[in-house]
């Protein structure tokens, strides 16, 4: 059971990364270098320069982290499905949950590895124009990694949907909502409607709290990010991402292909 | 012969609000070393009659096993292999690295030499290292026939094996079926081409608009009442003599002094080859008239649209 598992996660990240995240890489790359040099023209001081870059690094490796979350989770079954791939595996003695597993750890690997990659490359080119370590990368590291995790898992959740337009559309949507959950919390706490009152109340604790894992504030001020905090958002992606995972493998397990 | 497959009067409907069958109380049996050919036009439902089995669409009335186990169980796909249509395989891939693949998912101990072994079997093992996107649609369905073999698979359901395949391509693929037949392999196959089918299977099954309109043996769906008797003449002016003189059956001279008979039933043909013997002429063959499986199905579907002319076939 284990071994398909891991052999279905590891063909499904391969398949990933070679149509997909390299050409994503390159682009991120060229991006990078355009912003040191293109800031080193507008900044008065190197400090500042420095913290500009960082700040617009993290945005668009989060823009990109976001878009490639979209593109592989979208795509990762519903290629399978499409291609008919999926039934060579779906017909051996298997349950469905197993291949769900499986593409579920193979994209969240993906999404993981290329976050890592962008961050890595980041962190290079500050080393390299700097001559600074950046020391808050593995915090920055650690919270970009559970918020696109839990994106990756929800996208592939909803592209079990039939439409592409559908999935694309809840995904963002979810992302959006996600991002802003406590001004949801606080319109539910605020709302005299019973009925608004309830239903947002169900939007804040379905959608997930990304706030949790937005630390790019702390790290651009160099405030110490505490270890139970970071307890409590690995606690909270890790509860998040098995319920996605259960619900995606009861929707595969429910769908007619 | 052990009984593989078993599906008593599966049913699909599709649709929330407006509901649709598009498979209504199929059933079929399948014995080990039997071919079985489901026909029918598009959207007759024999694809998902295939899902169904398979547990890859939920079956809503009826009941199916296979090797024993209720399906869709996993174990009842244990034995069970699926080849379906116009499959995409990975083009990255060779020959060989998708069967390992796939061995590995089945945990099939040794693949090296099982690899091999089957790879020969489909004669494909001098095209191992070859990537899939660079075979031909016969290689890749040898290729995925190699595949539902290494995992020792005793039931394979094909959906539409032969489109898209050249003549050489469907021989191959004809020459295969017939030796996992031998193999005692059973094979659902579900098709358009009635005319190869009717050089594999034993037993057929013709569906349309979701229902099997007739399913029996191959040798009885397409035997007739009507028989041919061919009959030789001295000269051309006796063979015209005799045909001017007997009223029965249908007759046309084929060579001058060669004359064909066709008899709607058995009736009087006892008395018409007496008079034909008396007469001078010489028996040379009474052949029973059998349809071929595309005029059988002609025939079925058309009789399916004129329901005055009569449900079956």
């Amino acid at each position: 059971m284990f071994s398909r598992i891991r052999l279905i996660m590891w063909d499904t990240f391969l398949d990933v990364a070679r149509h997909k995240m390299l050409a994503v890489h390159l682009v991120f790359v060229c991006i990078a270098i355009g912003l040191f040099n293109l800031f080193g023209h507008f900044s008065t001081t190197p400090s500042l320069e420095y913290r500009m870059i960082q700040d617009v690094g993290l945005s668009i490796i989060s823009l990109f982290g976001f878009l490639i979350a979209l593109f592989i989770g979208s795509t990762t079954l519903r290629d399978d499905i499409q291609r008919k791939t999926i039934y060579a595996v779906l017909t051996l003695p298997m349950g469905r949950w197993e291949l769900y597993t499986g593409k579920f750890l193979g994209t969240l690997l993906a999404a993981v590895v290329n976050v890592l990659i962008m961050l890595g490359i980041l962190t290079g080119l500050l080393y390299i124009k700097f001559g600074i370590i950046w020391t808050g990368f593995q915090w920055v590291a650690l919270f970009m990694l559970l918020e696109f995790a839990i994106m990756t898992g929800m996208v592939l959740l909803f592209s079990l949907t039939n439409s592409l337009i559908v999935c694309f559309s809840l995904s963002i949507f979810c992302v959006l909502l996600g991002n802003m959950a406590e001004h949801v919390k606080h319109l539910a706490f605020e709302a005299d409607i019973p009925l608004l009152s309830f239903a947002t109340d169900v939007v804040y604790w379905l959608v997930p709290n990304f706030g949790y894992f937005n630390i790019k504030y702390k790290i651009l001020k160099d405030l110490a990010v505490s270890p139970s905090f970071a307890m409590w958002a690995i606690g909270y992606a890790g509860c998040y991402l098995f319920f996605l995972l259960v619900a995606g493998s009861w929707a595969l397990n429910k769908k007619d292909l | 012969m052990s009984e593989l497959l078993v599906a008593e009067e599966i049913t699909k409907v599709i649709g929330w609000w407006k509901k649709e069958t598009i498979v209504d109380r199929v059933s079929v049996n399948l014995h080990a070393g039997e071919i079985i050919g489901l026909l029918g036009p598009n959207g007759a439902g024999k694809t998902t009659t295939m899902k169904m089995i398979l547990g890859l669409t939920s079956i809503t009335s009826g009941k199916a096993r296979m090797f024993g186990k209720p399906v869709p169980t996993p174990a009842s796909r244990i034995g069970a292999g699926f080849l379906p249509e116009s499959i995409q395989h990975p083009d990255h891939l060779s020959v060989e690295e998708y069967l390992k693949f796939h061995a590995r998912l089945s945990g099939v101990s040794d693949s090296e030499a099982a690899i091999e072994e089957q790879l020969r079997q489909v004669e494909m093992l001098e095209y191992r290292h070859r990537l899939l996107k660079d075979c031909s649609k016969g290689m890749r369905q040898r290729a995925d026939i190699a595949r539902l073999l290494l995992r020792k698979a005793r039931l394979i359901f094909l959906d539409e094996p032969f489109s898209g395949l050249d003549p050489c391509g469907q021989v191959m693929l004809k020459k295969l079926l017939l030796m996992l037949k031998e193999q005692q392999i059973g094979i659902l196959v579900n098709s358009h081409a009635a005319g190869i089918l009717a050089d594999v299977c034993e037993r057929v099954c013709i569906m349309n608009k979701g229902k099997v309109v007739i399913s029996d043996s191959l040798e009885a769906l397409t035997r007739t009442p009507e028989t041919l008797v061919a009959a030789q003449f001295s000269s051309r002016e006796a063979a015209v003599k005799f045909v001017e003189e007997t009223r029965t059956g249908i007759s046309r001279i084929v060579e001058p002094d060669r004359v064909e008979f066709n008899f709607a039933d058995a009736t009087g043909l006892n008395e018409f080859l007496q008079r034909l013997l008396s007469s001078g002429g010489q028996l040379i063959e009474v052949t029973p008239v059998r349809l071929t499986l595309d005029q059988l199905f002609v025939k079925v579907l058309a009789a399916q649209k004129s329901p005055a002319a009569g449900g079956r076939a």
